[in-house]
């Protein structure tokens, strides 16, 4: 079978992949597509699911973005 | 080296202290700063900070005048473990309010002459001259998280709102250590910083030289350079390529200056070969997006380079550079993979765009080390055999044709590396079935642009033929986006085709020609309120600023009833050069 015709797309956005949510130690987030094996020091938190279902967990769920090291040494002011 | 890897940007500047607490460590045209002076103004500024009880992760806005004490402000802010916003008091008022509530901005540090551009809102003036005035021995240096945040800068973002993103102490300080590592030390001794405080470029301006413990010399605009007083030499240059072409045009740079970085888009062979003949010694290229600390790649160029595309070089030292196909897998040597960038470079993020960095700051799969991530820039590139690593382009300007999927920017790049070539941008042109290739071209210099047979031969030594333009054109503008990019929607649907011979440029012969030369170089001389103007002075090199351009632009229209674009006007940098280009359009009558 050839890809003669076929644009390909990058697997990161291709909107009908399929994806996970990966997260880190230190909370942060990360699209993954699924047929990827998830590197060391992440684990899953969603998914397998379509881009926009992980990227609305993502919206939904990650909502302190600065690193939980720092949130724990540094606490926070009061409102933004 | 062992030892150095852990030395951050307050070691290092607690040592330029300590070794020659009275040497220049700030300078501009009027004053300066030892470094004694320097990290007392600092320290003050800290200890305000801390008297205000400012959290190390609240950024601290900047909006100061280009004087020595914007760079102490700098340091107080940084070297106390905190973050600094940078504003520019050029920027429309609603762009400074968005940063700062984007950002979580409180207290801002102002002088007198920008207090005013800062908009009502949730947050606190402090004047920073007044804070400074009195400093006494209190330094800066405060205990720093590495993983905190050093600065926030923003850059554009797609949706058209500006998007911020975290640089971490320890992005700058491995930036940093890596810069005075890879540069001859007496490159340091005079560091030019021209680039506004909220253009990334800026941190290698400055943190670098004085880390080293040279000095920084302050200045508004690259311009200013050709025009010194005799005490300060510059000896280092960082900037975008399409400015230090223009500021070159007629006139090299000082002959102190030994080492040129060019950074921030692609860089022209033209030029390359232009900083050479003009004396410097080493010329720099570096590649790196805001999102990964300045600068992820350098490489210093050689003669060699003004003929073939230019590599981006080895890895800043503490960052990983990998290739991925579309699978993300990596790819061998000689196929072209997107530039993922990994290491101690990867900043953390979007403030506030959570499925923005998710996407971007991916997991990273390569390094082994767990938990890592890397940055996923859009950039293509290949590896040769010899090793370099070449950029290609965007993964946004990929297009197929004719059945075969290929990057534009890999043929501009070929054109770009032509010597009479300072841009190019190719688009496919025509309607189905007969498409063809078509290369817009902006010479190096329009007295003498290159001719289509010289270009043809060129592409054809280095393209296959499927990637041949059928048609070559020039650009009597250059359409570029706000971030000084070509902006491809306006390039001219019908251009003007690049001749097979040469071109010769109207001397002025004829009475109209010189009458218009007389008109422009009166124009100019009021604007610039200079007594005369000669017909080859450069407008740049007389002090000619942006400002200038649009009100010499709109003396024209009012006197001359021509309405000549912007790009015309900074592509004729000359009176005779420009009048040839209006002749065409002169009717003295209209006087």
């Amino acid at each position: 079978m050839t890809r003669e015709g076929v644009v390909r797309m990058n697997c990161f956005d291709d909107p009908a992949g399929e994806f996970l949510v990966l997260v880190n130690d230190e909370g942060q987030h990360s699209l993954w597509p699924g047929f990827t094996d998830v590197p060391a020091g992440w684990r899953m938190v969603r998914g397998p699911g379509s881009r926009a279902d992980c990227m609305a967990y993502i919206e939904e769920n990650w909502t302190e973005l600065r690193i939980r090291s720092l949130i724990a040494s540094a606490p926070r002011r009061g409102d933004r | 080296m062992a030892a150095r890897s852990t030395e951050t940007i307050a070691d290092l500047m607690r040592s330029a202290l300590a070794r020659d607490p009275d040497a220049v460590a700030v300078r501009s045209l009027d004053r300066e700063l030892t470094y004694r002076e320097l990290l007392g103004k600092a320290g003050a500024i800290a200890k305000r900070l801390d008297a205000m009880g400012v959290p190390v992760d609240e950024p601290v806005g900047l909006l100061l005048r280009r004087t020595p004490e914007v760079i102490a402000a700098l340091l107080g802010v940084l070297l106390s473990g905190r973050t600094y916003l940078p504003l520019d008091a050029a920027h429309p008022a609603d762009r400074i309010a968005f940063l700062l509530a984007d950002s979580g901005t409180r207290r801002v540090l102002v002088d007198q002459s920008c207090a005013d551009s800062v908009p009502p809102g949730p947050w606190t003036l402090i004047d920073a001259d007044v804070c400074m005035a009195d400093h006494g021995d209190d330094l800066p240096f405060r205990a720093t998280d590495p993983a905190s945040t050093a600065l926030v800068i923003y850059t554009s973002g797609t949706t058209g709102q500006p998007k911020g993103c975290w640089i971490t102490h320890r992005n700058l300080d491995n930036f940093v250590r890596w810069t005075v590592d890879s540069c001859p030390r007496e490159t340091f001794e005079c560091s030019v910083a021209a680039a506004s405080l909220c253009f990334d470029f800026s941190i290698a301006e400055i943190l670098p030289a004085l880390a080293a413990g040279g000095s920084v010399l302050v200045l508004n605009h690259h311009v200013e350079m050709l025009d010194l007083p005799g005490h300060l030499r510059p000896t280092q240059v960082n900037g975008v390529p399409s400015v230090l072409s223009a500021v070159t045009r007629d006139r090299p740079l000082p002959s102190s200056v030994g080492l040129v970085t060019l950074g921030g888009e692609a860089v022209p062979p033209s030029l390359v070969a232009r900083l050479f003949d003009g004396g410097v010694l080493l010329v720099r290229s570096v590649y790196g997006p805001t999102e990964t600390t300045v600068i992820a790649t350098s490489t210093y160029l050689t003669r060699a380079d003004t003929d073939r595309p230019i590599s981006l070089g080895d890895p800043v030292s503490g960052v990983e550079i990998y290739l991925v196909d579309d699978d993300f897998h990596q790819v061998p040597d000689g196929t072209v993979g997107e530039v993922l960038i990994g290491g101690l470079g990867v900043s953390n993020g979007y403030p506030r765009l959570a499925s923005l960095t998710a996407g971007r700051f991916v997991a990273d799969p390569f390094s082994g080390r767990p938990g890592a991530r890397v940055y996923r820039t859009g950039d293509h590139a290949r590896r040769t055999e010899d090793g370099r690593l070449e950029f290609v382009g965007r993964r946004d300007h990929q297009v197929k044709f004719r059945g075969v999927r290929m990057e534009l920017s890999e043929i501009e790049q070929v054109l770009m590396s032509h010597r009479s070539v300072a841009s190019a941008a190719v688009a496919v042109a025509g309607a189905e079935p007969a498409q063809f290739l078509l290369a817009y071209i902006w010479p190096a210099d329009h007295r003498t642009p290159p001719t289509a047979a010289e270009l043809r031969t060129h592409a054809e030594a280095k393209l296959p033929s499927t990637m041949w333009p059928a048609q070559y054109a020039l650009l009597d503008e250059l359409p570029l986006t706000t971030n000084g990019k070509i902006d491809r929607a306006r390039l001219p649907r019908e251009p003007r085709p690049l001749l097979d011979g040469a071109r010769g440029t109207p001397e002025a012969s004829n009475e109209e020609a010189v009458l218009l030369e007389r008109r422009l170089a009166e124009i100019w001389a009021s604007t610039l309120n200079v007594p005369t103007v000669r017909r080859d002075d450069n407008l740049y090199a007389l002090g000619g600023s942006s400002m200038a351009l649009i009100r010499i632009r709109k003396s024209i229209v009012a006197e001359l009833g021509m309405d000549v674009p912007m790009q015309v006007l900074l592509g004729c940098p000359t009176v005779a050069e420009l009048a040839a280009e209006l002749l065409d359009e002169f009717r003295p009558a209209r006087r």
